[in-house]
């Protein structure tokens, strides 16, 4: 793609804020409450354990501090009752074995063709060289979101689409 | 030492647990020579001797020094980062542009592992200066950066989200930030760019959990304070005095060190009479209140907008016969100054590069100011020049040899006075300068003692530098020049024993640390970051 140099400041700043504005949900009527669903996210369903929004929680997986402007309500839901249907892209676990028999296991955070480096279940970033792994086990598919499809009820699950939905970050 | 990822240990998988990560308490910065390996603040120990005790990397085999990865920007501009490194990963900040980026490397291969990007208003202003950033600082599980808009942000160490965002002053009057924070016990202390838009300087405190102030320091008095009798009528309202270059720290004495730059208008002082406090100045504040607890002034006055903006070198060491708490600066304005640290007596000054301004230091201190020296209509021909005998980028200390080190600049200018005429968020300078032709002007790197800022040997540069200065436990002192080159001189002689050929300017703040065990040295030339080390 060629530079803009056709473009002034102000129109690139338009066309960006276009360009951004494709990627965003709008923002739909959801059946639940979001304010109970809030209290799951926060307590019962433990999601804070995984994940950040507004800056509270762990980062073990994706931050959702704007996740209802990302993904649709169908979409949440799947990712909370099936999680493994519904994965970022590139998202991948990796569980690796040293030629010296030291194994890692957790999240593919970057990759070349000589080096892979994962943040581990302990939020620890490791790096390796290709040459000294004896195994990489891609594990496509997987993820370590539990379902919450038995840990809560339908009206439960209604109420944390909800929440999710509602999370939309800086407008 | 081993980097941490050197023996990775078997993981079980555990759901929805909350994972335990490394944190870089406040207790691992104070001991920070524990782990020589890390960098954990901007200029490795609160000390801000810019020194590594690593001593892999010596003269004898400096010779096999090769770049082991790069990192390239994606942002225009120049890198000036003095990064971080702390359990195998560095923490770097980039140029603001449009975006103004904080990325997370992986320390073995230079891999990314996070970033952190944030859009930067279209009517960002940037009165003066650049747009840069020169770094982050740590504190537990965050990372905490300065930005352009004058906003400081905390960020998850473990994936660069926002944990909280205040702003800090509006970018509106031209307040700032390219300094990098200094990260001390709960609290995150940051300072403020600011001086050519006639802002009231400050430096401030907020709580490195939340993100509440806890105090702010007024670099100009208020009427009444102390102090204010310095300034006359309004003029104290657009006093400048910013506080643009991260300050040292001593936890022992309980001490915050922090240089103040030029008083504004820059090079018109008629419409401020007086010595204009605290402007060009360093402050020891208590870090638990922000109140002052002595104050020294390099240049009252100041008309050639000489900020004080430096890293203060803290040393201890003997000094005329006893044991002396020492801060060591040296200044744009051309002299090296030693201070007692607890109570900031004045105790050496001398010049360290060519300067036309002042006859001498007296007793105290304070400069005996040449007449006529003063910018004019028609234009004062003075060294040094605008940018100082020295500025932003950090001088070094080396226990080893026990002298200071310093990029030291050649040049002149011609200082011109006008109208000045404040107009918020609008440059408010009261004249301008202009320099003389390039070949009048060069640069060194100099070894001074402490004692007697006498000068123990330098290693000419062809123009003046804009490089910090690294020492290191192997003998070796590294620093750039503008045409490209890093280089390694031998600490005690001055000697050049090692240079690399980066492609651009050097104009940042080099650092060592380990990775696999093995010393590495990084240092930022244009817009890429070079990683060096032996094998």
């Amino acid at each position: 793609m060629p530079a803009v140099w056709m473009l002034s400041d102000t129109e690139t700043w338009r066309v960006a804020g276009h360009v951004r504005s494709l990627g965003r949900i709008e923002a739909e009527v959801v059946p639940g409450d979001v304010s109970r669903g809030r209290a799951f996210y926060e307590g019962k369903a433990g999601c804070a354990a995984c994940h950040i929004v507004a800056g509270r929680g762990t980062a073990v997986g994706p931050e959702l501090t704007d996740v209802g402007s990302r993904r649709g309500a169908a979409q949440l839901r799947e990712s909370l009752t099936d999680p493994e249907a519904a994965l970022p892209e590139r998202f991948l676990l990796v569980r690796l074995r040293t030629r010296d028999g030291r194994e890692a296991h957790g999240q593919r955070v970057n990759e070349d063709v000589f080096t892979i480096q994962v943040r581990g279940d302990d939020g620890q970033f490791r790096s390796f060289r290709k040459d000294e792994l004896a195994d990489i086990d891609r594990q496509k598919g997987r993820s370590s979101m539990p379902s919450y499809r038995q840990l809560l009820g339908p009206a439960e699950l209604d109420d944390l689409v909800a929440y999710l939905s509602s999370l939309r970050g800086q407008q | 030492m081993k980097a941490a990822y050197a023996r990775p240990i078997a993981l079980a998988l555990a759901l929805s647990s909350t994972t335990v990560a490394a944190q870089v308490s406040y207790r691992r910065i104070v001991a920070a020579d524990r782990e020589p390996g890390s960098w954990l603040s901007h200029s490795r120990t609160y000390g801000g001797q810019r020194f590594s005790p690593l001593a892999e990397i010596t003269a004898q085999n400096v010779s096999r020094l090769k770049p082991v990865w790069m990192f390239q920007a994606e942002a225009p501009g120049t890198l000036q980062t003095s990064p971080l490194v702390a359990d195998g990963v560095m923490y770097l900040t980039e140029p603001g542009s449009q975006i103004q980026a904080v990325k997370a490397l992986d320390l073995r291969a230079g891999r990314l592992l996070w970033k952190y990007e944030r859009a930067l208003p279209k009517e960002l202003l940037t009165l003066g200066f650049g747009r840069t950033n020169r770094g982050p600082a740590i504190l537990d599980d965050m990372l905490y950066v300065g930005t352009l808009d004058a906003h400081l942000v905390a960020l998850d160490i473990r994936s660069g989200a926002v944990r909280w965002d205040v702003e800090v002053a509006s970018n509106k009057t031209g307040h700032s930030i390219t300094a990098a924070p200094l990260a001390i016990d709960g609290k995150v202390v940051i300072g403020i760019s600011g001086g050519e838009a006639g802002i009231r300087g400050f430096l401030d405190a907020y709580d490195a959990r939340t993100g509440a102030r806890l105090w702010r320091h007024w670099t100009v008095p208020a009427p009444g304070e102390t102090g204010s009798e310095t300034w006359s009528g309004e003029s104290w309202k657009t006093g400048g005095a910013p506080t643009w270059v991260t300050g040292s720290y001593d936890p022992d004495l309980r001490l915050l060190y922090w240089g103040t730059g030029n008083p504004a208008p820059d090079w018109n002082g008629d419409v401020r009479p007086g010595d204009n406090l605290y402007s060009n100045s360093l402050l020891a504040l208590d870090p638990e209140t922000g109140e002052r607890r002595w104050h020294f002034q390099f240049t009252p006055h100041d008309t050639h907008d000489w900020d004080s903006n430096h890293v203060p070198v803290l040393i201890d060491a003997p000094f005329r016969g006893s044991a002396r708490k020492l801060l060591a600066v040296a200044n744009r304005n051309a002299f090296f100054y030693v201070l007692d640290r607890a109570t900031g007596e004045f105790l050496h000054g001398s010049p360290y590069a060519k300067q036309t301004w002042a006859q001498s230091l007296d007793a105290r201190g304070r400069p005996l100011v040449r007449p006529e020296t003063e910018p004019s209509v028609e234009g004062t021909l003075l060294w040094p020049s605008l940018n100082g005998a020295t500025l932003w980028f950090s001088p070094s200390f080396s226990p080893r040899t026990g002298l200071f080190y310093v990029a030291a600049r050649e040049k002149a200018s011609i200082y011109f006075k006008g109208e000045a005429k404040y107009v918020p968020g609008t440059l408010f300078m009261g004249g301008g300068e202009r320099d003389l032709p390039v070949d009048e002007e060069s640069g060194a790197i100099r070894a001074l003692e402490i004692e007697t800022g006498r000068l123990r040997w330098e290693f000419p540069l062809l123009s003046p530098p804009w490089s910090g200065v690294l020492s290191t436990a192997g003998g070796l002192l590294f620093a750039g020049t503008n045409e490209g080159a890093f280089f390694a001189l031998d600490d005690a002689t001055g000697k050049p024993i090692w240079h690399f050929q980066t492609g651009r300017a050097v104009s940042s703040d080099p650092i060592s640390f380990l990775a696999d065990g093995k010393q590495r040295v990084a240092v930022a030339a244009g817009r890429t970051l070079v990683v060096f080390g032996l094998d």
